[in-house]
Formats: C-alpha cells, sequence, structure tokens
C-alpha cells in the first residue's frame, strides 16, 4: 500500500437483494489529491459514497480510512471525514450558527472559536445568527461545507457537490477544494455526472459504470494528446485547389473536404509543411486549427456510449 | 454522550412547537383551575376537625358492614391517619394548595399526548429532513445517538411533570391563597404505625407511578418513528392506543381472562396500592415483569432497525 494512500477501497461490493448495485470495486485515495468519481446518474457513485462514510452497509469487500475499517472501527475510521452527502441538509428552524454548534459538539475537538474560523472561511458571518430557512441553497452549501470542515478532516467525500450552484458558486467551491487539497494535504473525494466540472475539479478520477469501475486515470494523461495523430482544420479561400494541392504532397495524408473547410488526420510535424505548401501556392489561409479530443469524447468512447 | 443529548435538546427546544405544547399544559391548568373555582367551592379550610371527626365515624359505620378484610384494612389505615391528623394539628391535603397537584395526575394523559408527539417526531423528522445523514457521519455509533434522543423524551416528560406539579400548587394557591402548603403527607407504614412524609415527593412519585402508560405510548411512538420513519405514523396510532387501549382493555377484562397479559391491563400500577387489581390474581411482580417484557420488545426493535438500517433517502 502507498504510504500517501488514506482511503482504500478493496473489492467492495454492495447487494440489494438479487441486484448489484457496486460491483468489485477497488480504489486507493491518495492525500493532497482531488478525486473524482465520474459516472452517469445511477452508476453506483453514491452508493459506494454511503459506504465510505458507513450510511450503507457493504456487502462483501473493504473500506479503510488511514488504516482502520470503516465495518468494524467505524468510529475510528469516521473521525477522519469531513462529509456532505448529497445536499447539505439542515435544521431549517434553527439559526445558522446553531446548526454549526450541533455538529461541532459530535466532532472531537472542535472549539467555538474553530467555529468562528469556519463561518468566515465560508464567507457567512453577515448571515449566521439568521435562520437556516431564510437561506439561499448556495448559502447552505457554503454552511454545509463550514460543518463538513469543522474538525479540519483529512478527507472530504462530496456527493454532487456543484448540484445546484451557479457559475460563481461552482468556481468558488473548485478553488476552495484546489486549496483544501494543495495546502492542506486533505484528500477530497468528488462524484459527479458532469464531465466539464471533473475536468476543472480533479487531478484524478475513476470512471464508474453500472457498478463497476471501468478506469482510473489523471487528467493530465486524459488531456495529453498523441502528435503522431493529430486532426487539423483549415479554412481556405480555393478549397477545391487546396484539396487537389495537398493529395498530391507526398505526406500521406487524407483530407476531407466540407464549403471552406478541410479537415485532415496527420502528424503534429507535418503542420507546417501543410501551410507552407498552401501558401506557396497562394492559396489564403483564414484558420489552422487543431482538433482535440474533448475528456467527453474520451469518456464516451471508455464507457462505449454513443 | 452528554453532547448528543445537549444536541437533541437544542433541536428540541429551538422548536416552536414544544413552547406551544408547554403553554397549552399550563393553559389548561389554570383553565380548570378557575372553572372549578366557580363551578366547586373548595373546601372551607377553617371546619377540616369537624369534617375528619365527621368522615372518622361513616368509617366506623363502614368496618362493621364491609366483608371484605383488604377493604377493612385499608378503611383502618385511613382512620388511623385521621386521627393522626386531630392529635398532631396536621391539616389534611384536602384543604391545602396541593389538592389541585393532587387532582392534577388526571392531566397526565395530556402530558403523554404531548410526550407521544415529541417521541413520534424525534427519530423520523431526521429522515424527512434528511438531517439523519449528516447526524449518522460523525464518529459516534448508532446506539448513542439512538439513546440520547430516547433520553431527551424522557427529560421532556419529566420536565413537563414537573411543570404540571408546579402549575397546579400555584393556581390553587394564587386562587385560595397558600395557607398550609408545608402539610406532611401521612401514611401507614408496614408496622401499622402513622408516618410523616414529604408532600412534594409523595405528590411526584405518585405522578410517576401514574406515568407508566405516558412511557409505553411514549415507547410505542419512539419505536414506530425509528421503524417507519413516519412522523404522522407514529403519532396517529400512539394516540390511538393512549385513547382506546385502557378502554378496550377494562371492556374485555371483564369476559377473558388472558386480557390480563395484555400491555394496557399492567400499565396502572396504582391498581395495586389500592387493592383492586383489574383481575383476580394479578400481582405487583406478575404486571411488573409483563411491561418488562414489552419494554424490551419495543426498545429492542427500535434499536435493532435504526442500527442495521442502510440510509437511502
Amino acid at each position: 500500500m502507498n504510504q500517501d494512500t488514506v482511503v482504500q477501497l478493496r473489492n467492495v461490493t454492495k447487494k440489494i437483494g438479487m441486484k448489484t448495485i457496486v460491483k468489485d470495486i477497488s480504489l486507493d485515495i491518495p492525500k493532497g489529491k482531488v478525486f473524482g468519481l465520474l459516472g452517469p446518474n445511477g452508476a453506483g457513485k453514491t452508493t459506494l459514497i454511503r459506504m465510505m462514510v458507513g450510511l450503507a452497509s457493504i456487502t462483501d469487500g473493504n473500506i479503510t480510512i488511514h488504516g482502520a475499517n470503516v465495518k468494524h472501527e467505524f468510529e475510528k475510521a469516521i473521525r477522519h471525514v469531513g462529509a456532505i452527502v448529497e445536499n447539505p441538509e439542515m435544521y431549517n428552524y434553527m439559526s445558522g450558527y446553531k446548526n454549526l454548534l450541533h455538529t461541532s459538539n459530535m466532532l472531537p475537538g472542535v472549539n467555538r472559536k474553530r467555529v468562528k474560523e469556519v463561518v468566515s472561511l465560508v464567507g457567512l458571518e453577515k448571515s449566521i445568527h439568521q435562520k437556516v430557512t431564510t437561506y439561499s441553497l448556495g448559502m447552505k452549501q457554503r454552511l454545509g461545507i463550514a460543518q463538513a470542515l469543522l474538525h479540519r478532516p483529512s478527507v472530504l467525500i462530496l456527493d454532487e457537490p456543484t448540484n445546484g450552484l451557479d457559475p460563481a458558486g461552482i468556481r468558488e467551491l473548485r478553488d476552495h477544494l484546489r486549496r483544501l487539497a494543495d495546502v492542506e494535504g486533505t484528500a477530497v473525494i468528488v462524484s459527479s455526472h458532469l464531465l466539464s466540472e471533473m475536468e476543472l475539479m480533479c487531478d484524478e478520477i475513476a470512471i464508474i459504470q453500472e457498478g463497476r469501475l471501468i478506469d482510473v486515470k489523471s487528467i493530465k494523461d486524459m488531456m495529453h494528446t498523441d502528435t503522431s495523430n493529430v486532426t487539423i482544420v483549415l479554412d481556405v479561400d480555393q478549397p477545391q485547389e487546396a484539396y487537389v494541392l495537398l493529395t498530391q504532397l507526398p505526406l500521406d495524408i487524407s483530407f476531407t473536404v466540407h464549403n471552406r473547410t478541410l479537415t485532415g488526420k496527420l502528424a503534429k510535424e507535418q503542420i507546417p509543411a501543410v501551410v507552407f505548401a498552401l501558401a506557396q501556392a497562394e492559396i489564403n489561409i483564414y484558420e489552422v486549427k487543431m482538433q482535440t479530443q474533448t475528456l467527453e469524447d474520451k469518456f464516451l468512447e471508455m464507457t462505449g456510449v454513443h | 454522550m452528554y453532547k448528543l443529548l445537549r444536541n437533541e435538546n437544542m433541536k428540541l427546544y429551538s422548536k416552536l412547537g414544544t413552547w406551544i405544547m408547554m403553554l397549552l399544559l399550563l393553559s389548561c391548568v389554570a383553565l380548570i383551575g378557575v372553572i372549578s373555582k366557580y363551578d366547586a367551592p373548595s373546601l372551607d379550610g377553617s371546619q377540616w376537625r369537624a369534617h375528619l371527626e365527621q368522615n372518622n365515624k361513616e368509617i366506623l359505620t363502614s368496618i362493621q358492614n364491609e366483608q371484605n378484610p383488604k377493604i377493612v384494612a385499608h378503611l383502618e389505615n385511613s382512620k388511623k391517619i385521621n386521627e393522626y391528623a386531630l392529635s398532631h394539628h396536621i391539616v389534611p391535603i384536602d384543604y391545602t394548595p396541593w389538592s389541585f397537584t393532587k387532582e392534577g395526575s388526571n392531566m397526565i394523559p395530556l402530558v403523554s399526548l404531548f410526550v407521544l408527539i415529541v417521541a413520534g417526531g424525534i427519530v423520523a423528522n431526521e429522515f424527512s429532513w434528511g438531517t439523519i445523514k449528516s447526524l449518522l457521519v460523525k464518529p459516534h455509533s448508532r446506539s448513542k445517538i439512538l439513546l440520547a434522543k430516547y433520553v431527551s423524551v424522557l427529560q421532556f416528560a419529566l420536565l413537563l411533570l414537573l411543570m404540571l406539579l408546579a402549575a397546579t400548587f400555584a393556581c390553587k394557591g394564587l386562587l385560595y391563597g397558600f395557607a398550609d402548603w408545608d402539610t406532611p403527607y401521612l401514611f401507614v407504614n408496614a408496622q401499622g404505625d402513622v408516618q410523616e412524609g414529604n408532600m412534594i415527593l409523595h405528590l411526584f412519585s405518585m405522578y410517576l407511578l401514574n406515568s407508566v402508560e405516558l412511557l409505553f405510548v411514549a415507547t410505542i411512538s419512539f419505536m414506530i418513528s425509528s421503524v417507519f420513519r413516519n412522523p404522522s405514523l407514529a403519532i396517529g396510532i400512539s394516540i390511538l392506543l393512549l385513547i382506546l387501549g385502557g378502554l378496550a382493555t377494562s371492556l374485555f377484562a371483564a369476559k377473558y381472562t388472558w386480557i390480563k397479559y395484555t400491555l394496557f391491563a399492567n400499565t396502572s400500577l396504582s391498581m395495586y396500592w389500592e387493592g383492586s387489581p383489574l383481575i383476580e390474581g394479578m400481582t405487583l411482580p406478575f404486571s411488573l415483569i409483563v411491561l418488562s417484557l414489552y419494554f424490551l420488545v419495543f426498545i429492542l426493535t427500535a434499536w435493532i432497525v435504526f442500527t442495521k438500517r442502510d440510509i437511502v433517502s
């Protein structure tokens, strides 16, 4: 086991009746990283998270947090965890502050000073003594994060954290999680069905589909493009002439013409030669664009959904 | 554990409904107090000696006509207490501000109603609000969390009983004056001697003795709340039991002897002090055993379901 691994899943399986919701998932989640669980709705992400935090029983396999087994040493394991499962739910008839006190009473080593600190961390100083009924969803979300961070957990688990947040809120959350992972070394686990979000937020993502782990990849690897085979799009004023010219080049490139654009696959090093040839033939080039494969394309490729 | 209990209490007393219930209880006491002042004038305090002497004469004639030795013993004890009161100048409870408190035990079903409402919501509300998730992902076992909730309910019951005790005393005192409030409680001990005891202690233990039914409807409500996660269901069923339980039991008790194994046949323990069990042959130990078994079943059901279930919603 890697020293940096904080949360470890080994052959985790969840069955409800005859139905297998999560099947044989093994994962190592390191500290200081934002780790994403990505998959369509109903893939088993939430069930997996519920098992990590002890809300759902584990049919088979083991989950350990800092070496403590969630099944047998629940209180020891969960001590390190801050979690929001689905929407942050509060006692609406109490003030935000009382809600925080309620949480702090259940956590070891959280004093009033820390409560104040967390309130200012999430920027709720002004409204903390108002009843939660008056809060917007974004404010509730921030209060939820304050609750989850009270005891400085080394593992932060957020299930669909951006649900219901506006773009500014999402950005704020993203920066916050980034800082927690980078500065405090927190292992952050988030789940989402939105790729674009994961792409911006996570260092590593595990792709889950129908309860199975399809792949674990770092975002860097996923975004890495193979330079020996890229797709370029050319916008030129004489596409037919350009097409004829380019197919005659000794470069072994196949192009297709569509209106004023030509699309072709080639190695990255060949691009200057193409541009040079067109320029020499006095064909005006308005745009040369490399078409990168998005995470979405990769995801769809991996999960086989088209 | 103490902090968990504090949390439960914070949640309970932050709710407006809790305060409304307390206010309702106080209003009921005040209302009944005022109505009875105009409806049935209180006993004339200065006449208590004459009344007691009269009462003793009546008791004497009753004893001569009575066949049942148990009732005879009961009457003789009353006579002894009356004589003791006369010779020691002790004003009987019926002529003091405590008389309303004594009658106040008839209002315990109202307390039961309020307590079962709290008991029915305390677990189920966490589910309906969704807060159960954040409650259970904390370093505390589910058993401890449930225990804190149950203790919080019992504390609320105790609080209401104390309020009832204090409010009835204050109400009577304010309407008629607080004279003779320090009168002791007289009872006959096992040796047949009259003893003086603390009145407040006596009244409160009498309240507790009359609260067995309260404990059980609250526990049933708590159990249903924990099993079905539905506050309305828990409260509805428990109210039904509270209203019909005792009634149905006494209706059937005359016909069937197996009724003695049912819960509500055993909840009014004061029947053993008054010497008239519901069904011939029932004893205090019998009732205590039956009650403990029911209690165990209700509590275990609540606990097992709550600690084992997957939190889905």
